[in-house]
């Protein structure tokens, strides 16, 4: 015969197996049906223990529907104010394009004014770099990311990335150096392998300390690749791992400026393209960045 | 001979600054702030070889203007669509080219020169 004891031990044990689980057959009734007063407190204790444990579930539901359309509104504005943006900014470069000619032939376009000019159109050129971030961060974040793919010499591609950072190497005091290669073809989005490469060559200049920067492009096999080599500041190895995250930065805001973005949408686009995005670097010796992707030939 | 394009856009300085651009390249030039302020500048018998469409637009949208000239002889005109908004898909005729805001004047001009035919009309 079971004594009272076991009884109410099987018991609660039963309750304690309902109430993990989000359920509680316990009434009041039946606490009232207990035949002492420990027992009847034992189990009115599990019973607020459940009462208190759903509570706490339908708040967290609650704050997660919450954080779920602060997202979804956060998203939205992104990708309202990164379109807004865009109209201004195509009549700042069609005028900024422009201009140099007009002021040729008006006989204005002495040094100071050149210089001037191609101060405004870094800005400007900076300025829709940005606008572009934001608009390819709303577009990967509601999956409407999408490549279109040519026939395409990679190396020509990465060399006229190189060509064209030109002259931000040199104003920050880097010498840029281009690894020739013999052609590599295959089918590539060019202007998002481009914006890889600018991405890379850009973080290169900013984070290189005016030190040598390196450029080149590898074959092997079914795939292929191109890394970007600087001397700069480098990445502790805790950071390795986070700076391809969004928002995320190694280097710290008050000294280095930027939106945390390029690395993580740099690896989105890599991944789109059914490839990899990697960095081996260490403290003030600087950072190798690869991109790794299909041939595709 | 004169390539003529309509500018639709209802952002006047992005106007002004085609329609200068556009002018000094040698193309004859018409604006409009928006869809139904081209289609009556249409119907007046200004015929463009080429428009260049805005699509966010107040009153008559890009798309509203595309489908009421679509199915009349003013389909046949070819359309550079300007947008800012991320996710166009296909083009409804008769859009032939997409400039995706900001865009520069050398692309500008390549779709223009993939599109336009200049009148072959006498």
């Amino acid at each position: 015969m079971r004594s009272a004891e076991q009884r109410l031990v099987e018991q609660v044990l039963q309750h304690i197996g309902e109430i993990s689980v989000g359920r509680c057959s316990i009434t009041d009734e039946m606490i009232a049906a207990e035949r002492d007063a420990s027992s009847q407190e034992i189990m009115a204790g599990l019973l607020m223990l459940h009462e208190d444990l759903e509570y706490g579930r339908q708040r967290q539901s609650a704050l997660l529907e919450e954080l779920r359309r602060a997202v979804h509104v956060r998203d939205e504005f992104l990708s309202v104010a990164s379109h807004e943006l865009r109209t201004p900014i195509t009549t700042l470069v069609l005028q900024i394009d422009d201009l140099p000619r007009l002021l040729e032939q008006k006989g204005a376009l002495d040094n100071d004014t050149t210089r001037r000019m191609k101060t405004i159109r870094r800005q400007v050129d900076r300025l829709t770099a940005l606008v572009t971030a934001l608009v390819d961060v709303s577009r990967i974040t509601s999956g409407k990311l999408s490549l279109s793919k040519e026939h395409a010499d990679l190396v020509e591609i990465v060399r006229s990335v190189a060509e064209r950072f030109g002259d931000d190497a040199q104003r920050s005091g880097s010498s840029l150096r281009f690894a020739d290669h013999e052609p590599i073809w295959g089918e590539f989005d060019v202007s998002r392998v481009d914006q890889v490469a600018t991405n890379l060559l850009s973080n290169a200049i900013r984070y290189g300390l005016g030190k040598p920067i390196a450029v080149g492009v590898a074959a092997n096999g079914q795939r292929c690749s191109f890394w970007v080599a600087d001397q700069g500041i480098g990445i502790p190895p805790e950071h390795q791992t986070r700076i391809f995250q969004q928002f995320e930065r190694a280097a710290p805001s008050t000294n280095y400026s930027g939106l945390g973005l390029g690395l993580w949408i740099s690896r989105q686009l890599v991944e789109a393209m059914g490839g990899t995005i990697s960095v081996r670097s260490a403290v003030d010796a600087g950072s190798v960045f690869t991109v790794e992707i299909p041939h595709q030939t | 001979m004169t390539t003529n394009i309509m500018v639709i856009d209802d952002d006047p300085d992005l106007r002004e600054t085609l329609r200068v651009l556009l002018v000094e390249n040698g193309f004859g030039v018409s604006e409009a702030a928006g869809g139904q302020e081209a289609l009556d500048l249409l119907a007046a018998g200004r015929r463009p070889n080429l428009i260049l469409l805005d699509l966010t637009m107040p009153e008559m949208s890009g798309w509203q203007f595309l489908l009421r000239i679509r199915d009349t002889d003013l389909g046949t005109i070819p359309v550079v669509i300007m947008t800012a908004r991320p996710a166009v898909g296909t083009l409804p005729p008769p859009a032939k080219e997409l400039l995706r805001k900001p865009f520069d004047r050398a692309t500008l001009f390549a779709a223009i020169a993939r599109c336009a035919s200049p009148d072959p009309s006498p």
